[in-house]
């Protein structure tokens, strides 16, 4: 970039303000509402009852103490742990099926298979989880027609303690095309010449996975797989078509315990508190992703 | 080098089974949405009634008079597209500069704000919701498409920045040199040789805010009161407390996909920088 | 509550002859002279006094019996010159959307609409109806007899009408008449059981003939119920209700807390439970049903009986075309557990004007014109109109739409909510605990347990009980 052109006192003020502008815009719908939430949190406020006291870290003294709240959390870093974990073997493994299928049948073949794989994706989250919802039925659902067909019972999936693994099976159908498409793409741009040069060399396709393939990727697993964990971290989606967090409170995450404690109960005050409790994660992770990027790169 | 032919039998192996576990949802849901109700199969069969009725119902209202159900979600189709239409404008207007400047400069502020994008992007929206439901509820924002749009506009913007700075990135700076060295100002080079040529990269990331705006269900779902809902909500209300509709359900269902798959299928090639931000390339 | 009553009772007079003498003093006689629109009652005022006005009124998304009158409005536009726009919204946010609306003071409804579990939370956003009351029926008594006597429940604690119903409804069976009289049946199942196969009277009957046409290998159930979330949570209120226990006591004490309360509310959830997870005899997706899955399931031929708001769609049913499946359709009145005769859970839907209306007065017309004869008549196709006499004549008299069982349900029903702060937590907890416990995964015991120690904690909040 030379330096010369836009040196002017006019241009550099109309970057000024262009730059500005988005922040401008996030400073009244992004960063006053962070503002707010914190100081609504120490605050007992219940539109319904015309309660807003101040009553400090009451809320979330009620939250830590309870032992729901807990199962909140832990359930919250379960979802995100297993989503994210089997999409990534899922997504990986797809994208490596095509490649190799690529080179097996012909280009045109793993074009085919891409489109195949990328499908839940063009299926908009809401209308996915009513799908699925349906699916896990008793009396219409495919997935007892299935069970019933090797003589196992029939159940209405979404009433029984495996309801939040099948939001979660839910959410890695819907979400593992994500991270196929990114690791394709990073694959087919891999130099092919390393690959062969290293099968050249005698190493089995196994060898060449671990030790050449891999390595390569790991820049581009490791954003993605941060970025993916950040999004299944916050999914609301699914779990509130499908489940609402029942039954009782046995698929409750935090953020399904966040959106019940504000717009059911219509507890302002300790809903903030879950929101703030909720964003701290992601905080932490972000901070520390720029710290270990800023690291590498000095 | 030929592959051998029992490998070649299992990559078929394997794609079938991913094809299975892709399509056969879609496939035994679209066989739903032909169907009308009582004659949903309770076992692996074909239903005995195949009929378009359920999609005629789903646009044009249905004879569903009698059980009440007599709306369509064409006006939800339409609130679809003005909210997103809406962000999309608002969210490409306002980056659209900061982009410019994001990918030309380079200082230690702009580094820290371009970061800070980064957290946005990551704050889950449920610790958002309460304050911007007050916001919007006082400045009479709630059930409106400006309103939603505002939102679904904030939770895009970065990656509207992200994305047109990267498109930026790849547009060689000495035309802009020649064009200031000519003596045009700034806003003009801006105007008259940036934009023009960023532009199919500002398409794209117009379909990624539009897609984001459209399928975005927790916002819309807190700011509705029923004038301004969007699809994925009328969706999701074909399922009500006094009502049922999984035929008109699943049909809405196949028709909200259709500006997903048109992009995906179309611009696919330009998905994953999206996908991930920009950061991968 | 006597003292409430008769306090405000001198109160209404008195602001009622204030009334008069202000109304002589400013319009002299005008109002008086303007009239009404003849063969209206409650009379809607002629003359188009608040033509222009637009009033926004929420409702419920795909509510059957509500739909003949959004249909009519037209008619009521251009009787008044007032338009009105519905918000329709789905069943589970009736209580929230609004209540945060009217908190909020954004001025965004001028008509609350909500159902006897829910009116509870709204009196402090809503303005009296009193004078309103008096101007059209004469006195509030005249009113309150006019319609059932479960609109004595929806007084505030100053015991000021709030809140006009509009809608009433009870939750009862649905049997297919071809089923229950088929002579082979009726056979088979005289020599099972000894006595006749007819609609049951009885809970033991219930379960009889739940279990003798129940046939998994056939797709039949015996019975299809909306036993999910917040509308099973209902049903349980209703059959608890209906063995003659409110759920607050005179002394505001929660009635299951001990003694024959308790013990009705646990052997209600323990058949519950035990219906879809031991005896089996209810299909296993009931527990997740609300009623319009209930209607496909039982409409589709999946069930012998059902149990729900299925007279939403009673109309719906009497047409040939719509039950092809399983031929004519039969209601009986859900037998009480202890055989007790009382009322279940009145659904008892009301409208109120809140504080921040735009158009408090013409949504007062428009109220006034939802329950005159139409649009209530065409209405009573999916619930019994609110209006003691109209609800006579569409279920009890001959050639009245609906059946008799739900008249004589809904006479004796009971508002389900007795102090206002029972709608908001207590409801919460109770909904979650119950999913729980259809879920088999608590006891009726526990469920019980923990219910009243919520019940208690609002009560005692609210100063209620100590």
């Amino acid at each position: 970039m030379s330096t010369a052109i836009y040196s002017d006192l006019r241009s550099r003020l109309t970057m000024g303000a262009l730059v500005a502008l988005p922040f401008v815009y996030l400073l009244l719908l992004y960063a006053f509402p962070i503002y707010k939430v914190v100081a609504l949190s120490l605050r007992d406020y219940q539109p319904a009852y015309a309660t807003d006291d101040w009553i400090g870290l009451e809320n979330y003294r009620e939250i830590l103490g309870d032992a729901r709240s807990w199962q909140f959390i832990g359930r919250t870093f379960v979802y995100t742990v297993v989503c994210v974990g089997t999409s990534f073997c899922l997504g990986l493994g797809g994208a490596l099926l095509t490649v190799a299928v690529g080179r097996a049948f012909s280009e045109r073949w793993a074009g085919a298979l891409r489109q195949v794989v990328i499908l839940p994706m063009i299926f908009i989250p809401a209308a996915a989880g009513v799908m699925w919802s349906f699916a896990y039925t008793q009396h219409y659902g495919w997935v007892n027609h299935i069970l019933l067909m090797f003589g196992l019972p029939a159940k209405p999936w979404l009433v029984t303690d495996a309801a939040f693994y099948l939001v979660m099976a839910t959410d890695i159908w819907g979400w593992t095309p994500f991270l196929y498409l990114i690791f394709l793409a990073a694959l087919q741009q891999l130099p092919a010449e390393v690959i062969e040069a290293a099968r050249v060399d005698g190493a089995s396709a196994r060898q060449a996975f671990w030790y050449v393939i891999l390595p390569m990727l790991r820049p581009v697993i490791a954003i993605a797989v941060t970025i993916k964990s950040l999004d299944t971290y916050r999914a609301f989606d699914y779990l509130w078509i499908m489940t609402k967090g029942g039954p009782g409170t046995s698929s409750t995450t935090l953020n399904i315990a966040t959106y019940k404690t504000a717009f059911l109960d219509l507890q302002f005050g300790k809903a903030s508190a879950y929101g703030v409790i909720t964003m701290l994660f992601p905080f932490a992770v972000v901070i520390l992703f720029l710290a270990l990027r800023r690291g590498r790169v000095q | 080098m030929k592959p051998s032919l029992a490998r070649r039998a299992m990559l078929l192996l394997g794609c079938a089974v991913v094809a299975t576990w892709t399509v056969f949802p879609f496939a035994w849901y679209l066989l739903v949405s032909l169907t009308t109700p009582g004659h949903i199969p309770r076992r692996f069969e074909i239903p005995d009634v195949l009929t378009l009725r359920s999609y005629g119902a789903v646009l044009f209202g249905g004879d569903f008079v009698e059980v009440g159900a007599k709306f369509s979600v064409l006006p939800n189709i339409v609130n679809s597209l003005i909210v997103a239409s809406l962000a999309v404008a608002i969210s490409i207007s306002v980056s659209f500069g900061s982009a410019y400047v994001f990918s030309r400069r380079r200082s230690r502020l702009l580094t820290i704000a371009f970061n800070g994008l980064l957290l946005i992007r990551m704050t889950p929206a449920v610790s958002l919701a309460v304050p911007i439901f007050l916001m919007m509820s006082g400045y009479g924002l709630l059930d409106t498409h400006i309103g939603l749009a505002l939102v679904h506009a904030m939770l895009s913007m970065p990656l509207s920045i992200w994305l047109i700075k990267g498109f930026i990135d790849g547009i060689p700076v000495e035309v802009e040199e020649a064009a200031y060295i000519d003596g045009a100002s700034f806003v003009q080079v801006l105007r008259h040789v940036v934009v023009p040529l960023a532009a199919p990269g500002v398409a794209v990331t117009a379909c990624f805010v539009f897609l984001a705006s459209y399928i975005e269900f927790m916002f819309a779902l807190i700011m509705s009161r029923g004038t301004a809902d969007t699809l994925p909500l009328a969706i999701a209300g074909y399922h009500s407390e006094h009502q049922t509709f999984y035929n008109e359900m699943a049909a809405a269902s196949f028709i909200s996909m259709i500006p997903l798959a048109l992009f995906f299928y179309l611009a696919g090639r330009y998905m994953v920088g999206g996908l991930t931000m920009g950061a991968v390339k | 509550m006597a003292q409430f009553q008769r306090f405000s009772f001198t109160l209404g007079a008195a602001s009622c002859v204030a009334a008069t003498v202000m109304a002589a003093v400013l319009g002299g006689g005008a109002a008086l002279a303007q009239g009404s629109i003849p063969g209206t009652f409650p009379p809607i005022k002629a003359g188009k006094p608040h033509a222009g006005a637009v009033i926004n009124v929420p409702s419920q998304k795909g509510w059957a019996s509500f739909a003949p009158a959004v249909e009519k409005t037209k008619e009521f536009e251009q009787m008044t010159g007032i338009t009105v726009k519905y918000d329709m919204m789905p069943g589970s946010e009736i209580p929230t959307k609004q209540l945060l609306a009217v908190s909020q003071k954004t001025g965004a409804y001028d008509i609350v609409t909500q159902h006897a579990s829910s009116f509870g939370s709204f009196f402090n956003f809503l303005l009296p109806m009193e004078d309103r009351i008096k101007e059209v029926w004469g006195s509030v008594e005249k009113f309150e007899d006019w319609v059932f006597p479960a609109q004595q429940g929806v007084k505030n604690k100053d015991g000021k009408h709030y809140y006009i119903p509009f809608h009433a409804n009870a939750q009862i069976g649905y049997y297919r008449k071809q089923l229950f009289e088929d002579p082979k049946e009726k056979a088979d199942f005289r020599a099972r059981y000894g006595y006749d196969l007819a609609p049951p009277t009885t809970i033991k009957q219930v379960e009889d003939i739940a279990r003798f046409f129940t046939r998994p290998d056939k797709n039949l159930f015996g019975l299809t119920a909306n036993w999910g979330g917040g509308q099973g949570f209902s049903a349980f209120l209703d059959y608890y209700n209906a063995t003659g226990h409110d759920q607050l006591g005179k002394d505001y004490q929660p009635t299951m807390k001990t003694g024959a309360g308790r013990e009705a509310a646990v052997q209600i959830l323990a058949w519950m439970q035990g219906a879809i997870h031991k005896d089996k005899f209810v299909n296993p997706d009931s527990a997740n049903f609300q009623t319009g899955q209930v209607s496909d399931y039982f409409l589709s031929g999946a069930s012998a009986m059902a149990y729900g708001w299925l007279s939403d769609y009673w109309a719906f049913m009497q047409k040939p075309e719509n039950i092809k499946q399983v031929g004519p359709v039969g209601a009986f009145r859900f037998p009480s557990f202890t055989g007790a005769k009382a009322g279940g859970y009145s659904s008892w839907w009301v409208m109120g004007i809140p504080k921040d209306a735009k158009n408090p007065d013409a949504a007062w017309e428009y109220i006034k014109w939802v329950l005159n004869e139409h649009p209530q008549i065409e209405m009573a196709a999916g619930q019994l109109p609110p209006i003691r006499a109209l609800a006579y004549k569409t279920a009890v008299e001959p050639g009245g739409i609906n059946p008799r069982a739900l008249y004589d349900a809904f006479a004796e029903a009971r508002i389900i909510i007795q102090v206002p702060e029972m709608s908001q937590q207590p409801r919460t907890k109770g909904t979650e605990l119950y999913t729980q416990l259809i879920a088999n995964k608590l006891t009726p015991g526990q469920f019980v347990d923990e219910y009243v120690v919520e019940t208690e904690r609002t009560l005692r909040r609210a100063g209620y009980i100590k």
